[in-house]
Order: structure tokens, then sequence, then C-alpha cells
């Protein structure tokens, strides 16, 4: 079964970054949608469904934060894991996200080993 | 604790060479073909900005690391600056983390500079490869010296 997958991040550096990192991460992987910040994201979510979000914190327009927000409060949305893949290193941020029930955290620089191992756990594996 | 010139020079270059594979070496020689300018901004304990400076040659470098693309990937021209703006993201996390401890620092959104903007005082230069130059600075939250 191959996981399809949104990467939200105003940078397209990054996005191409992650995109690269999961091609090399031997993950089983279907499309690979991006946005660049959370609205994007959610209109992408509107007509998609995706096995798991990777998403940046800081954006312009609407934030990571808001993002997984809105998706808790979403009966679908929530059921999709989220990964926060971020610069931030603020402990009551990363504890905010985690009580919003984010499935992993990774900072930048991050290897395509990390993310596939996040993603792995994000998706219910070991 | 303040960000110090030896913290600065040591996120640099760590960050170059976990992100990017590259291996900056500091000089004391003027950088002078700085075509690509980013500032990102932070607040905590003492707010401030940290700065970028570098050749197109650099950015060009550093995108083609980051990507896995090779060095006459027409791709590079349109991905240098977005780069160099990712670079500054990824040090100013790590430098305030480095500063501050993991309590409390927010990062803003990195943004360009017109590549004429004077650098703040104390500012360092590197060369990667006896090459591609890079200048680092950290300023006062308006652009003045920290």
């Amino acid at each position: 079964m191959s996981y399809s997958s949104l990467i939200v991040d105003d940078s397209a550096i990054i996005r191409k970054m992650i995109r690269r990192a999961l091609s090399l991460s031997g993950l089983d992987l279907g499309d690979i949608l991006e946005a660049g910040d959370g609205r994007q994201a959610l209109a992408v979510l509107d007509d998609h469904w995706v096995d798991v979000v990777l998403t940046d914190i800081h954006m312009p327009e609407m934030d990571g934060i808001e993002l997984v927000e809105r998706m808790a409060l979403d009966p679908l949305l929530s059921k999709i894991p989220v990964l926060v893949v971020s610069t931030e290193r603020s402990e009551e941020r990363i504890e905010r996200l985690r009580r919003l029930g984010i499935k992993g955290y990774l900072t930048k620089p991050f290897t395509p080993e990390q993310i596939r191992d996040a993603v792995t756990r994000a998706l219910g594996g070991d | 604790m303040p960000v110090t010139e030896t913290m600065l020079r040591d996120v640099v270059m760590r960050t170059l060479s976990d992100s990017a594979f590259m291996f900056p070496s500091p000089t004391e020689s003027p950088i002078a073909d700085v075509e690509l300018r980013v500032r990102i901004t932070f607040e905590g304990p003492e707010p401030g900005a940290l700065e970028l400076g570098a050749s197109t040659g650099f950015g060009r470098a550093l995108a083609a690391n980051l990507l896995g693309l090779e060095a006459d990937d027409p791709e590079l021209d349109s991905a240098s600056e977005g780069a160099l703006l990712e670079l500054s993201n990824i040090m100013a996390g790590l430098l305030v983390e480095e500063a501050w401890g993991s309590a409390g620092c927010r990062l803003g959104i990195p943004a360009t500079l017109d590549p004429t903007t004077p650098f703040p005082a104390q500012a360092q230069t590197f060369l990667v490869d006896d090459e591609f130059g890079l200048v680092v600075a950290i300023a006062g939250p308006t652009g003045g010296g920290a």
C-alpha cells in the first residue's frame, strides 16, 4: 500500500528537500502534494485525502499551529496524522502542538532517515 | 547568554556541514560579490536579527547541495535565493537555542534585503571551497549593530 502525503511550507526549497527526503526514505509513497501555507493546505485537503501531513510552523496567511488547530476540530481531518517540521525549538510551542495531537516533531536540518522514521511512526508503524 | 562571535561562527559551520555538506573556513578577507542578502528576526530575551550575504555562486552551490542537484542544473538559477533564506532560518533556530535554550524564543519569517544594505558591525566572513563567500552578522531589531 502506498501512502499519500501533503507537505506544507512557505519555502519551495524546503518542500523540495522534504520531497527528496521522502523519495530517499524507502517508504512506499503515492501522491506527494504541496501547499505554501495553512490556508492552501486546507484547500488541498478539501479535495484530496492524504495519509500524512508534514507542516512547518512559521508561514504567512495561516501558520502551522492554526492549521493543526483547524484539523483537530474537523471530524475527518482530525484522523490524518500530522508531523511538524520546523526550526522552532520552543518547548512551550512544541508542547502546545503535542496537546493538539500531532504525531511527531522534527527540527531542521533533518535527514531522510529521520523523515522516514517519523513518518513511519506517524502512520502507526514501528 | 548573548550571542557571541564564537557561538555564531560555530553555528554557521555546523549548519552548513549538517544541512548542506559544505565546510566553510573563517576568513579576514572582505567578500566583494555580495549579490544575495537575507534577514530573519528573532524574539526572546535579546531580540534581534540574523543577516546573511552571499554571492550567487554560493547560493547556487548551497541550493545544489540542499536539493541534491548537479552544479549545472538550470533549476539552481531560481533556487539560490530560497536556499539562502532557508539557511538563515535553520541557522537562526540553532542560534537562539544555543544562546537562550528552548524557552520562549520565536523566529520571524526570513526575508530578502537589498544586496547593497550595509552589514552590521562585527560581521563575520567565511569561504567555502576557497571560492564562495558568505557574510554573517547579528543585528539589533531595527538594523543596528547588536
